[in-house]
């Protein structure tokens, strides 16, 4: 019985220490608060001089810098913040600006802490150290990240595959010849993201990405030739149609909508039987762009088999490909019934707004 | 030995049985939950989300906000909805019948007109009356579809049927959300190559006496009310710890009604939300699950621990008490409905942890609390009582629930850390001090009430009377 | 020249305003849609300058609202990289010029001489 007592008054006790731990916490936040609103400040006015910096030539300047910061500087916290503001300014700006705060940054040597952090067995320190040395632009570390653009770590190799771009645009992309690891959706959004940056270049390699083990490499390989037009590829994307994953040929399919040519559209109604259903929404979509008076008949014979919310997108497709798509459509015996009538209706509202 | 005292006994350390039980999983939630939250914001440390607002390749979502008779604020609302940083959004907002003049209201607002437009019933619901497109290009974003009531579920479902996009965003058109919450909301399922990501959850918090300028929060403020106070301590005690835990052992079962994300294909899958249920919310979740599990998929239910989304919490006992009533009911309708997954190995995490989990910790625990005090009462008359062990059981109990809000407290502070200032964070903890003495008991009240009315099938939606969010509200 | 800075990143409005200030121009700031909005109802500038994400109100609402104003205002839309999309659809509102974030503050600056200069005419 008497263990009750024990078991209560331990909780209570461990409670109380938590309660003490939040009010220190607490208290120690808030100095820090003010001293960073002052911190914040000395920063600030450290990357607006560079920014509005007047020397012509940003290798040749030499920031002024304050005893008293050069002090501060020791400080962990204030270096973070430091290097932070640096960082954000650095990516929003472009052209000279952007040349004089990397100058900043490398004066004060903060490059060296970075690297310091490159080593950090912690993934997170490992990651941001990464993002950083990309976003100032530091190609003399270009080796020492490229190796971890493999990393079995997620969060370090995504920084690292991007830090690589920000270094050498277009080349950077051969760490896809090597990965092993897929690479999600949201790794790919930011790739392309940091790819439109740079300036257009009829860079090498696609044809090979599209022949990768790895599925997510296929998949943005064909993103690549969707964003960048690479028409001289039309060919092997429509090999690559006839790829086991749903998800590469749907891929290929809204890549080829992007890179047509003449005998595209039929290529793609020709595959449109045998899709799944994301895949048939998706042929629909495209040849609402490239379809032509020619596709018509095929695209209404494929009115009959299709659910609602497919005939939707068919007749979408047809009425957009010329006018004589409708009238094409109101000949079938189906289209005075729902919900093709209906359909029609909405799609000939669309039309007119 | 008596035969009076045998039951006494098992009775006694039956209920010791549980408590430790239940103490446990508490303990191991607590401690598992860090690390998922640790996770969680060194990832959000370095990821700029804003990437994902503007690019062609982000998942398409379609913002489901059903109304009813929200005519007071139904314009702010919605003007709210419409500058959410997501480029791929459409907005629908679903009248469900309401009696007031949100309708015409919003025609007059967003400059609306009535489009010939084809409803695919993919889920069967009750009649659409119109749907309404503005002539104002900025407002393309916006759909309002006017319907026959038949309540929340059955909005929901014309609102699936109506959408667009990959992916639908429930939410109650009254909450107030972040400018980026679709934003995290959405990029969870960009990230799984190996699993599905069929859903994710969002943190609710509570807004009463936070300050709302256009339908935005500007500062967040503790309630100054006990009773809100108390379920501020409560949603943080579930959202930081619970849902975290579980979202890390994929063992999700529950994604709040009022904000959360569903891939759209397998909601249709499924049949859409159940209008049978009072816990539609609950129900889709474990059927999207059970779904998977079926036909053996991999999958995932995600959940985002951020402060999203914001919603005034009932201030007074009698719609506190119907709510809790309500939530009842749904768990157990729920669960009723897929007690064939109960201890079911064929069912996997979900059937051998989660759902008894949700059986034995929140069906049960109301009620066997409740029956624990009937029966202590009555062995007291008998004189059958052993003092010391129930005093003793009853301080263990109530210093736990007091450390694990305590716990929670602490995470919040080393996370978020909403409420910045020492006096609220004292008065959180003093909350939790009090919380066992007035408000639990209340809610064990209605959830015991929410087991007899189901028996008496009453199935009606309690209501829930909102103060308003129009003025702002200015800080004392 | 009188212009309205709408922008919820505080550097970039800062960098924008040392570097127009700079220029001789008269500038006025907004942190968010809807101030801007009320801005430009009470000093009716001559030149906006928006982002696109912004609180309350984004800058393509801020595009039609100029807009279905009497006195033509040209706008400049900054954006970031990648939001074609978005751009267009700006420029279907009436948007006049787009900038690209991350911005050179000296390309912005010819920029706006453009419409300086054109005003004047």
């Amino acid at each position: 019985m008497i263990y009750f007592e024990v078991v209560a008054l331990s909780f209570f006790v461990l409670a109380v220490l938590i309660i003490a731990f939040i009010l220190v916490y607490l208290k120690i936040i808030n100095v820090q608060g003010s001293k960073h609103r002052k911190w914040k400040n000395i920063a600030e006015i450290l990357v607006r001089d560079a920014i509005f910096n007047e020397e012509a030539d940003p290798g040749l300047v030499h920031f002024p810098i304050h005893h008293r910061t050069t002090v501060l500087l020791k400080n962990k916290r204030f270096r973070n913040l430091l290097t932070q503001e640096i960082l954000s300014a650095k990516k929003n700006m472009s052209g000279t600006a952007a040349l004089f705060l990397q100058r900043l940054y490398l004066q004060l040597k903060l490059d060296e802490f970075a690297l310091e952090d490159l080593s950090s067995k912690k993934w997170y320190i490992k990651a941001k150290a990464l993002q950083d040395l990309g976003i100032m632009n530091l190609k003399n570390y270009l080796s020492k990240i490229y190796r971890q653009t493999n990393h079995r770590n997620e969060l370090v190799r995504m920084e690292a595959q991007i830090a690589v771009i920000k270094l050498t645009g277009f080349e950077g992309l051969r760490f896809l010849d090597v990965v092993s690891y897929q690479i999600n959706d949201w790794q790919q959004i930011k790739l392309l993201n940091e790819l439109s940056y740079l300036p257009a270049s009829n860079f090498n390699g696609i044809e090979n990405w599209l022949l990768s083990n790895n599925e997510s490499v296929v998949i943005f390989a064909l993103k690549l030739v969707k964003n960048f037009h690479r028409f001289e590829l039309h060919e092997q994307v429509v090999d690559c149609l006839a790829c086991s994953s749903d998800r590469v040929r749907y891929q290929a399919i809204t890549a080829l909508e992007k890179i047509y040519n003449e005998s595209t559209s039929a290529i793609l109604l020709e595959r449109y039987d045998q899709e799944v259903l994301k895949n048939r929404i998706a042929i629909a979509k495209a040849l609402q762009q490239i379809g032509s008076e020619e596709d018509l008949p095929v695209l209404v014979s494929f009115i009959a088999q299709e659910e609602p919310e497919q005939k939707r997108t068919l007749v979408r497709t047809i009425a957009n490909i010329s006018p004589n798509g409708l009238v094409q459509l109101r000949l079938l015996p189906e289209s005075n019934v729902a919900p093709l009538s209906l359909i029609i209706k909405q799609i000939e509202g669309e039309l007119l707004t | 030995m008596s035969w009076q005292s045998i039951i006494v006994d098992i009775f006694t350390y039956g209920l010791l049985a549980y408590s430790v039980l239940l103490f446990s999983c508490y303990i191991f939630i607590g401690i598992y939950s860090i690390g998922e939250v640790k996770t969680h914001l060194f990832k959000n440390s370095f990821t700029d989300f804003r990437q994902l607002a503007s690019a062609s390749q982000a998942p398409g979502m379609s913002i489901l906000a059903p109304a009813y008779n929200e005519g007071a604020n139904v314009i702010e609302n919605v003007r709210s909805l419409l500058s959410i940083h997501y480029a791929n959004l459409e907005v629908i907002i679903i009248n469900d019948g309401s009696k007031d003049d949100s309708l015409s209201k919003l025609i007059e607002a967003y400059n609306l007109y009535k489009t010939e437009y084809f409803v695919n019933e993919q889920i069967k619901t009750k009649v659409v009356r119109g749907v309404y497109k503005s002539r104002n290009k900025v407002y393309k974003k916006l759909i309002v579809v006017d319907k026959e009531n038949g309540g929340k579920a059955d909005a929901l479902n014309v609102g699936v049927n109506i959408a667009q996009k990959d992916y639908i965003v429930c939410i109650d058109v009254d909450c107030i959300l972040e400018q980026d919450a679709l934003l995290k909301l959405a990029k969870p399922f960009l990230e799984n190559t190996k699993q599905r990501v069929i859903a994710t959850g969002g943190v609710i918090r509570i807004a009463n006496d936070c300050v709302v300028e256009g339908g935005r929060l500007v500062a967040v403020n503790l309630p100054k009310k006990m009773l809100p106070r108390v379920q501020t301590l409560e949603y943080i005690r579930a959202f930081l710890l619970g849902r975290m835990a579980w979202s890390r052992l994929n063992g999700l079962l529950l994604i709040s009604g009022a904000f959360g994300a569903f891939d759209k294909e397998i909601v249709i899958k499924c049949g859409g939300y159940d209008h049978h249920t009072v816990g539609e919310d609950m129900e889709l979740v474990v059927r999207m699950r059970r779904y998977m599990e079926e036909l053996d998929l991999p999958y995932k239910v995600a959940f985002i621990p951020d402060p999203l989304c914001w919603t005034e919490a009932p201030a007074d006992f009698k719609i506190l008490g119907r709510q809790r009533n309500r939530w009842t009911r749904g768990t157990i309708e729920t669960l009723k409905m897929h007690k064939v997954m109960f201890f079911n190995p064929k069912y996997g995490f979900l059937g051998m942890v989660s759902y008894p989990y949700w059986f034995l910790f929140e069906f049960l625990a109301p009620i066997i609390e409740f029956v624990g005090m009937f029966f202590f009462i009555l062995f007291s008359v008998l004189g059958l009582t052993n003092w010391r062990f129930f005093f003793g059981l009853l301080a263990v109990v109530f210093t736990f629930g007091f450390l694990y809000s305590v716990f929670a407290i602490l995470m919040e502070v080393l996370t978020y850390n909403q409420y910045k200032r020492r006096k609220d964070i004292l008065k959180l903890i003093l909350t939790a001090f009090i919380e066992p003495f007035v408000f639990h008991p209340y809610v064990v009240w209605s959830a015991v009430m929410g087991n007899i009315d189901l028996i008496q099938k009453k199935n009606a939606w309690g209501e829930m009377t909102r103060q308003g969010f129009n003025t702002p509200k200015k800080e004392n | 020249m009188k212009i309205l800075i709408a922008e919820d990143d505080d550097l970039t409005l800062r960098t924008l305003e040392m570097r127009l200030k700079k220029d001789g121009h008269e500038v006025i700031i907004a942190r968010d849609g809807r101030d801007a909005l009320v801005r430009i109802e009470d000093s009716s500038p001559d030149l906006v300058i928006s982002d696109i994400m912004m609180p309350y109100t984004s800058g393509l609402e801020i595009v039609a609202a100029l807009r279905e104003r009497v006195k033509y205002t040209p706008i400049i839309i900054l954006s970031g990289m990648g939001q074609e999309d978005v751009v267009l659809e700006a420029f279907q509102l009436g948007a006049d010029d787009f900038i690209t974030k991350p911005f050179s503050p000296s390309e912005l600056s010819i920029r706006v001489r453009r419409f300086a200069m054109a005003s004047q005419k």
